[in-house]
């Protein structure tokens, strides 16, 4: 896609986000999901998303329903791209050294 | 409606059955939150938060879902004003952001508002607590105060000599008069003769001086509390002492000159405080007495400084 690959500032929030991608790393969240994981409001939560998706970190794509059937909007997931996966998993593989890269 | 990145006519509602008024307010706010935020996000912010929506049960968690949307609103708003548009396409499609955001480069303004009260915070209490405007906390918290006086021993009353040494008295031996007799004049003047000066006993024998029986001055009635002068600092910092100053009083019980100290506590704080409290007491002294009479006088007087 193109997309940079930015550091992006960690913060305590951003780092619960990642936490609950890195659980299942291949599951693709909703905002919802990732709010009762993260246990993260949703003010805190949308910016981070962003960020981590202009960053690089996440893609996001519409859930595949038709609305209209369904009978609700649709639901907007994000998944861990392959170079978010790698720095995420350095963010943590520091703490885990106990330093803060 | 809006279509924008990639997202469809928003024609469902989150619930099918009649929402309440804390649900149609929630999604009121929610619906305003989205319209401001960047053109290119508002659609799927907007559906992306109305899918998220039925999710959170509850009048009180849907309205803080609301609320929370409407704060993510600014904070996106905010760092979209400071983005650097990427391709204009990159937005749409896979849903791809279009931000360039200068995570590291661009000063967060929330974070140095934060830095800048709290260096404020601190220098206001540095503040005050250099210029002891917190004397009554510092008080309670040492738990109290001792300040003694230390009275002026009892002077032995003052009685004569009692043998004192003896003088004598010179005798006088005024001239005898004698008649003058002009050698060319032989009238006779009837010259009286002057009678002597009666002459003062010589002798031992003085009357006796009564004895003066003296009460020292000191602290009086109404004398200033002591432990309002013990400094503050020195309270914070568990400073004590003994410091003894030297106090003229005149009978009228006030100071007749400045008291000064003979003896220092070791501290300069502490000595002032107990120069501050002779002067404060200033008319509240009791004055020394003399055979029942108040005279001025000097004493010492020592102020103990002591923390319990």
């Amino acid at each position: 896609m193109g997309r940079p690959d930015r550091d992006v500032r960690m913060s305590l929030q951003t780092l619960r986000v990642l936490e609950a991608f890195l659980e299942q790393p291949a599951d693709e969240l909703s905002g919802a999901d990732l709010q009762k994981r993260g246990r993260l409001a949703s003010g805190t939560l949308y910016p981070i998303l962003l960020r981590l998706e202009s960053a690089g970190w996440f893609v996001s794509r519409w859930e595949a329903v038709d609305p209209s059937v369904a009978g609700r909007p649709r639901r907007r997931l994000y998944r861990l791209t392959p170079t978010g996966l790698r720095r995420a998993s350095e963010v943590f593989g520091s703490f885990s050294r106990g330093v803060l890269a | 409606m809006n279509t924008n990145d990639g997202g469809s006519p928003v024609t469902s509602e989150p619930h099918a059955h009649p929402p309440g008024a804390a649900q149609r307010l929630a999604l009121h706010l929610i619906g305003r939150a989205a319209s401001h935020a960047p053109a290119h996000l508002a659609g799927r912010l907007l559906e992306e938060w109305f899918a998220d929506f039925p999710l959170h049960a509850g009048a009180v968690a849907q309205l803080r879902f609301a609320a929370g949307c409407c704060w993510a609103t600014s904070i996106i708003s905010r760092e979209h004003r400071l983005a650097i548009p990427l391709a204009a396409g990159s937005a749409s499609g896979s849903g791809a952001v279009g931000l360039h955001l200068p995570w590291q480069s661009t000063p967060n303004t929330r974070r140095n508002l934060i830095v800048v009260l709290i260096l404020l915070l601190h220098g206001a209490a540095i503040y005050a607590l250099a210029t002891g405007l917190v004397p009554p906390m510092a008080r309670h918290a040492t738990g109290g105060l001792v300040a003694h006086f230390v009275d002026e021993p009892q002077a032995a009353p003052v009685t004569p000599p009692i043998n004192p040494s003896p003088f004598t008295v010179p005798t006088l031996n005024p001239p005898i008069p004698q008649p003058l007799v002009p050698d060319d004049t032989a009238a006779t003047i009837d010259a009286t003769p002057v009678a002597p000066t009666p002459q003062p006993q010589s002798g031992s024998g003085e009357a006796p001086v009564p004895a003066v029986h003296r009460v020292p001055g000191g602290p009086g009635k109404g004398f200033p509390n002591t432990e309002d002068y013990y400094p503050p600092a020195s309270l914070r910092f568990g400073e004590t002492g003994l410091a003894a100053m030297q106090v003229c009083v005149g009978a009228d019980g006030r100071l007749s000159g400045n008291p000064r100290i003979t003896e220092s506590s070791g501290s300069a704080r502490l000595d002032e405080g107990a120069l501050r409290l002779a002067r404060a007491g200033s008319g509240h002294y009791r004055a020394a007495t003399e055979n029942g009479r108040a005279v001025s006088s000097c004493f010492p007087l020592r102020v103990r400084f002591e923390l319990r």
